[in-house]
């Protein structure tokens, strides 16, 4: 909605005052207090701009660009919103900030190299999300469900406007619509609200590790990793969804026939879950894929034929 | 190892008493504790001499000093220590004031960390079942009786003790009263499935058992954990007579145990035939 010029002369403006702010507080605290300096900034940061949209609707940078930040179905931006928004914002403005620095730190030493990359890595994809993503709406306006626009724009912008714009239409398969990446993860997080066995095994895993025998955890880990598995094939093969998935209204089913899938099916695909859960950063690359996906579907759905679905009028 | 990142307790008000420790800690490791800290000398070992005596001084004025305490009078008054007596004497050391500093310095970042993680999911659910006062007293109360656990067990050393353990695990055996079945959004670490919800007498117990077991030749004050705990859990049973559990609204209660209610498998359908044409 808002040009992209624009928002980039706003941010210019914006990340100048708080290179201002950032001078004053370094004259309070003293340089060889690092943490307290950069935790200090962030919050005075986040409250300059909370403070500005909570009162003016617009960080000065947007106001004199002519933008505004707006609330989606809400005339008025709401304080919870503005302060989030205000910390994602700065979190990446000061990265985009210290990016000078961070590759400074990089060429210094082991830890300043991941140090550096990570607040590179945080400055590059909050401004990628700003310029690439639809309606220029970045992280900070994604998380905090915010949307800037110019001064003209209809005093409430609504969901559905902003979703017209968007151009990636909702998967649909025979047997509903595919399921939404954040209600298939707590889905998953939900995953053993019905298995008191795999809780206590899973305490078994934990107590074991702080008795400093590695043999005894590392066995433990796979016994749990392996019931995991049988579990989850049982249960996907024979109801279509775990516990969690029946909280969220979920359900996995052979796509061809809109059943349950079966044992066969559903072991396969367990394995290649358990493939991503025994290296958690790959469960990034995993979500990544379910969400680029045209059908919605995971290498773990591919292998299976299966698809996970709202359940119409959901399930519990 | 298990780290806590939510939980599902309801909330009436906002944990003021909660954020308010969480700050102070923070504000005093950062401003006040010597800056060495922050910038992970002391972790790294790579600490220059004159900044480990001045780390070494700081925590032998404002730490609780085992045999200090027993003695009741600062070591530069005449207490007498057995172990560790190379540590540095403080003049004019106010010794029943250092019970409670103690309880807001941390030794590195991480500490820090994950003590206020632990007081935030923790402590937010205790203060909202107590009230904001008796919350604040069960904390430095729970947090005092783990010092002298540890003070007991050590009545000669002049290793001080510092950190908010004490009190936290305080916090965390009254939650253990309130809601032990009351589930937790956790990450595991060495095992698959990232985070998942778990009862809390999941997280707790192990923890409890693993303090039971910790080596005594490593710096951790277990003693201080499980008394806190165990002061905690019994100072929760006095106050849950005190103050009786506060009504939810109809709705809310209704809410919870729609949401917590299991469903009978039986109960499950699928979808019969396609609801959209394809």
């Amino acid at each position: 909605m808002a040009p992209l010029g624009r928002r980039l002369w706003a941010r210019a403006i914006d990340v100048a005052l708080s290179l201002l702010i950032l001078f004053i507080i370094g004259i309070f605290v003293p340089a060889p207090r690092l943490v307290a300096y950069l935790l200090l900034g962030v919050g005075a940061l986040t409250a300059f701009e909370a403070l500005f949209v909570i009162q003016l609707g617009a960080t000065p940078g947007k106001l004199a660009t002519g933008l505004r930040v707006a609330e989606l179905d809400r005339p008025r931006v709401d304080q919870t919103t503005a302060w989030t928004r205000g910390l994602v914002a700065t979190i990446g403005s000061l990265s985009l900030i210290l990016a000078g620095p961070a590759v400074l730190v990089m060429v210094d030493s082991v830890a300043g190299f991941a140090v550096g990359g990570l607040a590179l890595a945080i400055a590059g994809g909050y401004v990628l999300s700003i310029v690439t993503f639809p309606s220029h709406r970045g992280v900070a306006d994604r998380i905090a469900g915010t949307i800037v626009v110019p001064f003209e724009a209809p005093a409430v912008v609504t969901r559905a406007d902003v979703d017209a714009e968007d151009d990636r239409p909702r998967v649909v398969t025979a047997w509903g619509p595919v399921a939404a990446i954040e209600s298939r993860r707590r889905a998953r997080a939900a995953r053993l609200d019905d298995s008191p066995l795999l809780v206590v095994a899973l305490v078994a895993v934990t107590a074991a590790w702080t008795f400093d025998v590695m043999a005894v955890a590392i066995a433990l880990a796979v016994l749990f990793a392996v019931l995991l598995v049988i579990d989850e094939a049982a249960r996907i093969g024979r109801d279509g969804g775990t516990a969690g998935h029946r909280r969220e209204g979920l359900a996995v089913l052979d796509e061809a026939t809109g059943e349950a899938p079966g044992r066969g099916p559903a072991l396969a695909r367990a394995v290649t879950l358990a493939v991503f859960w025994l290296f958690p950063p790959l469960l990034v690359a995993l979500a990544i894929w379910v969400q680029l996906s045209p059908t919605g579907r995971g290498p773990h759905d591919l292998v299976a034929g299966t698809v996970v679905v709202e359940v119409p009028g959901g399930a519990g | 190892m298990a780290l806590p990142l939510r939980d599902d307790s309801p909330r009436r008000t906002f944990p003021w008493i909660v954020v308010a420790l969480i700050g102070l800690n923070v504000a005093v490791f950062l401003l006040l504790q010597p800056p060495s800290l922050q910038r992970g000398e002391a972790d790294s070992g790579s600490l220059s001499t004159a900044d480990e005596r001045d780390l070494d001084e700081h925590y032998s004025a404002w730490g609780a000093v085992p045999c200090e305490i027993t003695a009741l009078e600062s070591r530069s008054n005449g207490a007498v220590c057995t172990e560790d007596a190379d540590r540095p004497i403080i003049d004019r050391k106010p010794v029943l004031l250092s019970l409670l500093t103690a309880m807001f310095l941390h030794g590195s970042l991480a500490h820090l960390g994950v003590n206020m993680l632990f007081l935030w999911i923790f402590g937010a659910a205790v203060e909202d079942r107590f009230g904001p006062g008796p919350f604040l007293g069960l904390y430095l109360v729970g947090g005092i009786i783990g010092t002298l656990t540890f003070v007991a067990f050590n009545t000669g050393s002049a290793a001080p003790l510092i950190g908010a353990s004490g009190a936290v695990s305080a916090a965390m055996g009254a939650f253990l009263l309130i809601g032990p079945r009351r589930r937790i959004l956790s990450l595991v670490a060495p095992v698959p499935l990232i985070a998942v919800t778990l009862p809390a007498w999941a997280l707790l117990g192990p923890y409890l058992v693993s303090q039971l077991v910790t080596p005594d030749d490593t710096a951790v004050a277990w003693q201080a954990h499980v008394g806190g705990m165990v002061a905690g859990f019994l100072i929760a049973i006095g106050l849950r007579f005190g103050i009786p559990e506060p009504g939810l609204s109809r709705r809310a209660r209704r809410r919870r145990d729609s949401a917590v209610a299991p469903i009978d498998p039986a109960d499950w359908k699928l979808p019969d035939r396609p609801p959209v044409e394809a």
